[in-house]
């Protein structure tokens, strides 16, 4: 049984899997079937007073934490059959800025949040699962906080004799191309090569423009928006090698442009971007034949809602999943319920 | 107290001395309240004088830091560390060796080497030139490591940092270092506390 199909057959029990998106490409050069990376997008957790002033919220919460204890169940499995499992958060796990106004920061803001979701974050924590984090433009503010020392910016992904074949990070950094021009080029190195050294950037000029990015914004209402996406269908053991992949995404010729600098600078072959931060749940393809290809894996979320074609409306709840070249993206609901 | 002083504190000013006092008793006040100034600009200079604790070091917690290895590391053990500060100091992605700094490579690989000779493993080889590029300041020998029964009274360990980690090198009862722990030095509130 393939890592894949391991991983339906732990979620089936718990929730309602359709497949969302999926793409098999050998030239992912992602291929060992021992290895699963799943990414969970963007959750937006606010404490359970904060969660009162706001009229959208995280979705299916309870839900979060049974598809978190069908990870764990599979972790364990996959490691007694020498399988590995990782598991990434892509960023704005907590919604600090949702939850606090930024004068008020000195006050233990991620502990207000983390005391409300107690079953998620123990679950995402656990030895079990051992999440890598990532901050986003909604928790950047964390690397102020002892506790949240190992949450990064990015993880270079490597299998084996394949290194650095992708990138995971947040994402946010592809709206600065629009918004800051000027930085835009310097920071994007800063996300996306792996030979800087973080800690060669000024962390607080980081933190500004994060902060002139979300306060240039109204989050009251929404943040990513409502998302369209194509037509679902129910997720089965094997997926088609291309459904619902695009050829166009806000963010593919800046992630695209990005990765080849870094390719040529420094000999890789970064092949994908896995991203959160849009709540856009998509697989979009540069492929310019051969070995001119690039996917921007963009995974969604856990927060606003997803419109089909057919215009029924249902709550981001996603999950990316990549092992032996392909990616899948499925979209979660409870158990009965109709996507 | 000084005019500018107080005008400084907000306190209204003090009555002339060629002018009798007024019997208003907000007036006879006035002298309570410099006195008060005073005494709290006192405290405060104080306070402020004796407000910093000496600097300590606590070790990570286990996903946080690198094994304990033997000192002069083997190859064995030169790989771990080189591993753990790739995966930037996180031990959750020594399992599927995800990168966070490949840069750590080329920064460290020849203080690994220096480590790796007895010949440098004298607590006074911290200050010299060759060990200066990673560690430019002088070790703390406050070092608190919750995994020991009782804290380091006797031969503490040596802190250093490059940084971005601490290296802390422990003596266990000899002349030379035998034992080094890596962890993720939190520094960074200094580049930015809460606003």
């Amino acid at each position: 049984m393939s890592l894949h199909e391991a991983l339906l057959k732990e979620l089936q029990p718990v929730a309602d899997v359709k497949l969302l998106a999926s793409l098999r490409d050998e030239r992912l050069m992602f291929s060992q079937a021992n290895d699963l990376r799943i990414f969970i997008p963007d959750l937006h957790l606010l404490s359970t007073t904060a969660r009162q002033r706001y009229r959208y919220g995280t979705n299916q919460v309870e839900l979060l934490a049974q598809v978190l204890g069908a990870l764990q169940r599979l972790k364990q499995n996959a490691a007694r059959s020498g399988g590995t499992i990782s598991t990434y958060q892509l960023g704005d796990c907590l919604d600090l800025w949702r939850e606090d106004p930024r004068e008020n920061s000195q006050l233990d803001v991620p502990s207000q949040i983390t005391d409300s979701h107690r079953d998620v974050m123990s679950k995402l924590y656990s030895d079990d699962l051992r999440t890598r984090f990532l901050l986003g433009n909604h928790d950047a503010d964390l690397y102020r906080w002892a506790n949240y020392g190992a949450w990064q910016r990015n993880y270079f992904l490597n299998q084996g004799e394949q290194k650095y074949r992708g990138v995971v990070l947040h994402g946010d950094i592809f709206d600065w191309e629009e918004q800051f021009p000027e930085q835009f080029n310097r920071w994007v190195v800063f996300y996306m090569s792996p030979f800087k050294n973080p800690d060669s950037y000024k962390i607080p000029e980081w933190i500004d423009l994060v902060s002139k990015e979300n306060a240039s914004r109204d989050f009251s209402q929404k943040i990513g928006g409502n998302a369209s996406i194509g037509q679902t269908q129910p997720a089965a053991p094997s997926a088609p090698q291309q459904f619902n992949v695009a050829t166009s995404h806000k963010f593919l010729n800046a992630a695209y442009t990005a990765c080849q600098s870094v390719n040529k600078e420094h000999q890789l072959k970064m092949r994908f971007a896995v991203i959160g931060h849009t709540h856009q749940a998509k697989i979009a393809v540069h492929d310019g034949g051969k070995d001119d290809f690039f996917a921007l894996i963009d995974t969604g979320a856990w927060i606003e809602d997803s419109i089909l074609p057919t215009q029924a409306v249902f709550p981001n709840a996603q999950l990316t999943a990549l092992s032996e070249n392909e990616v899948r993206i499925y979209q979660l609901g409870p158990r009965g319920s109709v996507v | 107290l000084t005019p500018k002083l107080a005008a400084g504190l907000n306190l209204p000013p003090a009555p002339s001395k060629d002018k009798p006092h007024l019997g208003n008793p907000s007036m006879r006040t006035i002298p309570v309240l410099r006195s008060l100034a005073l005494c709290a600009l006192f405290l405060s200079a104080l306070a402020c004088s004796h407000s910093s604790m000496a600097t300590a070091v606590s070790v990570r917690e286990a996903q946080l830091r690198s094994n304990d290895v033997q000192l002069p590391l083997t190859k064995e053990d030169q790989d771990h560390l080189l591993k753990f500060l790739i995966a930037g100091g996180n031990r959750d992605s020594l399992e599927d060796g995800d990168a966070v700094d490949l840069n750590a490579s080329q920064k460290y690989a020849p203080l690994l080497t220096l480590l790796s000779d007895a010949q440098n493993l004298d607590p006074d080889d911290l200050q010299s030139p060759s060990f200066k590029a990673w560690f430019p300041d002088m070790p703390i020998r406050q070092v608190i490591d919750a995994r020991s029964s009782r804290p380091p009274v006797i031969d503490p360990p040596f802190a250093v940092s490059d940084g971005t980690y601490w290296w802390v090198f422990s003596r266990e009862g000899g002349a030379k270092f035998s034992k080094l722990v890596v962890f993720q030095a939190f520094h960074k509130p200094a580049e930015g506390l809460p606003r």
